[in-house]
């Protein structure tokens, strides 16, 4: 049975080198026309600055700001280049994105004490639904350098005076560290996670406080696994590749404690 | 796009292919490409360069080792030696099916005592499935020492390959070559680890067993310093990124009142930029 096209690019994007996602989607389009839009929408890819031409702020560029080749500051609502029919949410909506901006700038400084935040909104039928964007950047070369875009997209059905919440969070993190003892040292990827929750909805700005803590937890949550994965799991598995230690050692180790585990149990 | 860049474009996909996850790459590609036959038979150079970049090993029926296959015991047109067992044969390099075994020149003496010292060497540090092969190049002088060991854990959604080569001039006591660790994590993500070393080192040209023992001391203090990198990485970059809970040690107060965290921070003098 041969798999679908679109799956089988998913599965061959989770196989691929991670730091080259956007390369090797632009080959796939490439190899396969068809698949273009579905792909750009659900491959999640590190995050591009762009600065808003009316204020001056930098903002963070995905697809769910881009209509055409233009994309929406969420500091002055204006797409560039500039759009005159670009898709803008409705006035109640974009009041709410204001103010998840800036809660959500607010949460940054805590959180990166620097990087950069940007939160885009829209109506759905029953609700809202919205992408939160964090990113930062660790340049320090002697202690290796490190970028962090976290992508967290929600969405909230609306019922009246209860909201049901879904998050699908991303974080994409690449370290690397390159120097004459160590070689070339190359880390990097994501991770994808999901969570559902009911919250009592008191009025509008309600949605940015339930989301906000939603994204809290998740963020701290799957900084927890990122760590785990990538300095722990990693590591474990090149221990299980090369043995510092001699093998012949640890099988006598291992035969020595079965012996006593067997004498043991011979007593009892 | 010519077909001749589709199947470059799909040659850097296999290129690129995890630790033991050829077999899923190819069939995306194939899926992808809607079983384009122009471009699958398109791939057959990308097979070779993998198994012999990646040292893929092969079994020869009747041999007690796996052989590595790679530039170092290539007799070309697909054609590969292995001095241990005296044999040379033929492989496929999309099945990876070995034919046409024939006899080929055994080790000499000096190719005999390296082997061993590396078989020793890999039963000590490599555990199973690893595979190793030396073989003299063009002269005699310099051989070359391949090394390569393979863990696939696909149900746990991980595999891993650490691979070592090298060449040593037996007259000059030099020893050059590479290591190279591939990590793939896919878990609910994909998380790929890429660690490469050039060697430039020497052993004593008068003593032959001290090339092994050379390259021992060389990946062991490789992987002291890889173990060092991981820790450096977690307390230094990856700390800098973002903070387990705020200066203030606990979590956000949401809600309307959220405008306070700024207000108190510009009454403290605190750290953003006004």
């Amino acid at each position: 049975m041969a798999t679908d096209p679109f799956d089988a690019a998913l599965d061959l994007l989770r196989r691929l080198s991670p730091k080259d996602i956007s390369q090797n989607l632009t080959s796939i389009c490439a190899l396969a026309p068809d698949l273009t839009e579905d792909l750009l929408s659900s491959v999640d890819q590190p995050l591009q600055v762009k600065r808003c031409r009316v204020t001056g702020k930098d903002y963070l560029t995905c697809d769910y700001n881009r209509d055409g080749d233009s994309f929406r500051s969420p500091w002055s609502n204006e797409y560039d280049p500039p759009l005159a029919d670009g898709t803008l949410p409705s006035d109640a909506i974009r009041k709410l994105e204001i103010t998840a901006n800036d809660a959500f700038d607010i949460y940054r400084d805590l959180y990166y004490e620097g990087g950069l935040s940007s939160v885009y909104m829209w109506e759905l039928d029953d609700g809202l639904a919205g992408v939160v964007l964090l990113k930062k950047a660790a340049t320090e070369t002697s202690k290796g350098q490190g970028d962090w875009d976290s992508i967290h997209v929600f969405e909230a059905q609306v019922r009246g005076r209860n909201a049901h919440y879904k998050l699908t969070s991303t974080i994409i993190l690449n370290m690397n560290t390159s120097n004459k003892s160590l070689g070339t040292f190359d880390l990097g990827g994501h991770l994808t996670r999901q969570a559902e929750q009911d919250s009592l909805v008191e009025d509008e700005t309600s949605h940015v406080a339930n989301i906000g803590k939603m994204v809290e937890d998740m963020e701290s949550k799957m900084r927890n696994q990122l760590q785990e994965v990538y300095f722990g799991k990693t590591k474990d598995i090149v221990s299980d590749l090369r043995s510092l230690g001699t093998l012949s050692t640890a099988r006598e180790e291992k035969k020595l404690q079965s012996e006593v585990v067997q004498n043991l149990e011979g007593r009892a | 796009m010519s077909v001749h860049a589709k199947i470059k474009a799909a040659s850097a996909f296999l290129d690129d292919a995890p630790p033991g996850e050829v077999k899923e790459v190819y069939n995306d590609i194939k899926s992808i490409v809607e079983e384009d036959s122009e471009i699958i038979d398109g791939l057959e150079r990308a097979f070779e360069k993998y198994n012999l970049s990646q040292f893929v090993t092969v079994t020869l029926s009747g041999a007690d080792k796996t052989v590595i296959v790679s530039k170092y015991n290539s007799l070309g047109q697909d054609r590969f030696y292995d001095p241990e067992l005296g044999k040379s044969f033929s492989v496929d390099h999309k099945s990876l099916k070995v034919s046409g075994v024939e006899e080929y020149d055994g080790a000499s003496d000096t190719v005999s005592s390296i082997t061993s010292d590396v078989k020793n060497y890999v039963l000590e540090h490599y555990p199973d499935p690893s595979s190793y092969g030396v073989f003299p190049q063009s002269s005699d002088d310099n051989i070359a020492i391949v090394i390569v060991s393979n863990k696939y854990s696909p149900f746990n959604f991980w595999n891993g390959r650490w691979r070592s080569s090298y060449v040593a001039d037996l007259s000059s006591g030099s020893l050059t070559g590479t290591i190279a660790i591939d990590v793939h994590y896919y878990e609910d993500g994909n998380v790929r680890l890429k660690a490469t070393k050039q060697i430039e080192s020497d052993f004593k040209s008068t003593d032959k067993s001290s090339i092994v023992k050379s390259i021992a001391a060389l990946e062991r203090s490789y992987q002291e310093e890889l173990n060092r990198e991981f820790g450096g990485l977690s307390d230094g970059a990856f700390k800098s990124l973002r903070r387990q809970l705020p200066v203030t040690r606990s979590k956000i107060e949401w809600g309307k009142a959220i405008g306070a965290y700024r207000l108190g921070q510009d009454i403290g003098g605190g750290r953003s930029a006004k």
